[in-house]
């Protein structure tokens, strides 16, 4: 009996377990909750299993070199396990994930400009066509000459990042405000509540389920245009870790460095997303 | 003190392309007493309801003028509290936080005595025991109590509420009308109560402004002086009813009345 079958059969006999007695639901113990979870794996492993195979077994009957341009998951895994012995794999990732910290850091200016421009209709008349303008240009488009600004290195990096970052934020920052119920607002000037007061302890308070959507948004956008300007403008991150082994035909260093990306990537948006739930249990009650 | 005088208030919106201008409300004049309890009966969009959004302040009347014990009325204020239809509590904010919102606007009131003021509109409103609550964990009827209680711990000198039970179901609205007249014997305070419902205005108000269907106007100011509590099947209660509807039903006969009539059990 495989454990996929072993899982559905528990699933299957629960909702009659369940039934019509409330007191007592199942409470799905430690190992089906995992069972489950390694469920959802199978067509990635089945992929896995393949790529060994090609890669291992098929590619080097048919011709050894072209195992260097596809390494088998097999080397890849030795690959990193050398990189994080040795440290290398850990240090580019750290210098990425503190270059997109500290843009973050800079980008997080988008919340009051976007608090402003939602609430004042004026400035949005003036800052929406220049954000408008800005906003097409990928941050991608930006490493010509933000190298030429501020040289190869943190600063031009951090650029890069912050212009994914900050749109999204700003965007999503812009649509909460205009989103907030009326009564809301209403609300609070009839309990006396100062421009400052509702800016700070409403506006705020009721566009943050929207801006933690631009924070997601952003730090995806941001994660993306950080590889990219590490490729050219720096001489460390993964960006730079995955160009480099190209110039010697480390493939399997540059399967690394980019399952890292992905990785990474994805904890950064489970993150959030986790500390939204934890944060904002309200506005999940009323989404849902 | 809260006297509150509506004098010969109009409001026209501009129309939408065409350029017709809608009349919301045409002269229309009243005054509720200090402490008195008073609703304001009509049909929907009779414009019942953008005659408190200008009491409150949130508009501006396009003519006459509108004054709470002579000072005119510009913008919202804490002297005028208002309770909304959809609560509109702020979701991430407790039990204990909504109430207290109004009173953390005014800097002068000590933590301690602000906790007290708190702790005794939660229990005013039977609340006791679901401080730490947010709002979404809460049902309709105890939703609008933390409304009622954050507005009325401003100690507010009017207190406008805006069809607050309509959304409640009918054996709630009664239960929360009994609360509302329960907790305006033990504040009094000047009530502002906009309603669709005759008996729920016979059951709970000092004086009935009846409004016309648009442009509102002021169709009878009645003074009901039944004894309370108020029964519907009392032949007092019976007649007033009676009057009223006649009064809502004898309008130009148009399709709107007679739908209206028919949603709203008027007829």
């Amino acid at each position: 009996m495989s454990s996929s079958e072993l899982t559905a059969g528990r699933h299957s006999r629960s909702p009659g377990d369940a039934g019509f007695n409330i007191q007592t639901p199942r409470v799905p113990t430690f190992l089906s909750l995992s069972l489950r979870k390694l469920r959802q794996f199978g067509f990635v492993s089945l992929l896995i299993l393949a790529w060994q195979y090609i890669s291992g077994v098929w590619l080097p009957a048919v011709d050894a070199t072209l195992v260097t341009l596809l390494p088998p998951p097999s080397a890849v895994a030795l690959a990193a396990r050398d990189l994080i012995v040795s440290g290398e794999l850990p240090a580019h990732l750290w210098a990425s994930l503190q270059r997109e910290l500290i843009a973050f850091a800079f980008a997080l200016a988008a919340i009051p400009l976007g608090i402003a421009m939602g609430w004042w209709k004026w400035v949005n008349e003036q800052i929406d066509p220049l954000i408008e303008t800005l906003r097409p240009i990928p941050p991608i488009a930006w490493i010509p000459l933000s190298i030429l600004w501020f040289g190869i290195g943190d600063a031009q990096n951090q650029f890069i990042i912050f212009l994914g970052i900050f749109f999204p934020i700003l965007i999503n920052t812009v649509t909460g405000v205009k989103g907030i119920e009326t009564n809301l607002i209403r609300a609070a000037q009839s309990l006396g509540a100062s421009q400052w007061h509702i800016l700070t302890r409403v506006v705020l308070r009721a566009a943050l389920p929207q801006i933690l959507t631009g924070i997601r948004v952003g730090f995806g956008f941001g994660w993306m245009a950080l590889v990219a300007a590490e490729l050219v403008g720096a001489s460390s991150g993964l960006g730079f870790l995955i160009n480099d082994a190209r110039s010697v035909l480390r493939t399997d260093i540059i399967l690394v460095g980019m399952l890292t990306i992905g990785f990474t990537g994805f904890l950064i948006d489970t993150l959030v997303r986790k500390l939204a739930r934890r944060l904002l249990p309200w506005s999940l009650a009323a989404t849902r | 003190m809260g006297t509150l005088i509506v004098d010969r208030v109009g409001k026209t919106y501009p129309g939408n392309k065409t350029g017709e201008q809608t009349v919301a409300l045409d002269g229309v004049s009243f005054t509720v007493a200090d402490n008195e309890f008073c609703a304001l009966l009509g049909h929907s969009g009779c414009g019942k309801t953008t005659l408190l959004n200008l009491i409150a302040g949130f508009e501006q009347p396009g003519s006459g003028s509108i004054t709470l014990d002579g000072v005119p009325v510009r913008r919202p204020g804490r002297e005028r509290a208002v309770v909304f239809q959809d609560y509109a509590l702020f979701p991430w904010l407790t039990v204990e936080g909504n109430i207290r919102f109004g009173l953390e606007t005014q800097g002068r009131i000590a933590a301690g005595e602000r906790q007290r003021i708190v702790d005794e509109h939660i229990r005013l409103v039977g609340l006791a025991g679901f401080e730490r609550h947010l709002p979404h964990q809460l049902s309709g009827g105890m939703r609008q109590r933390v409304a009622i209680a954050r507005a009325l711990a401003t100690d507010p000198q009017v207190l406008l509420l805006d069809e607050p039970f309509a959304a409640l179901d009918a054996q709630n609205r009664l239960l929360m009308q009994d609360e509302l007249a329960r907790i305006w014997a033990s504040e009094t305070k000047t009530m502002l109560l906009v309603t669709h419902s005759i008996e729920e205005a016979i059951r709970l108000a000092d004086r009935i402004v009846v409004l016309s269907r648009r442009p509102g106007r002021v169709r009878e100011n009645i003074v009901v002086d039944l004894p309370r509590p108020r029964h519907e099947d009392s032949a007092g209660f019976i007649a007033l009813r009676r009057h009223i509807r006649n009064l809502l039903n004898d309008e130009p006969a148009d399709q709107l009345a007679v739908e209206a009539a028919s949603v709203f059990p008027l007829a």
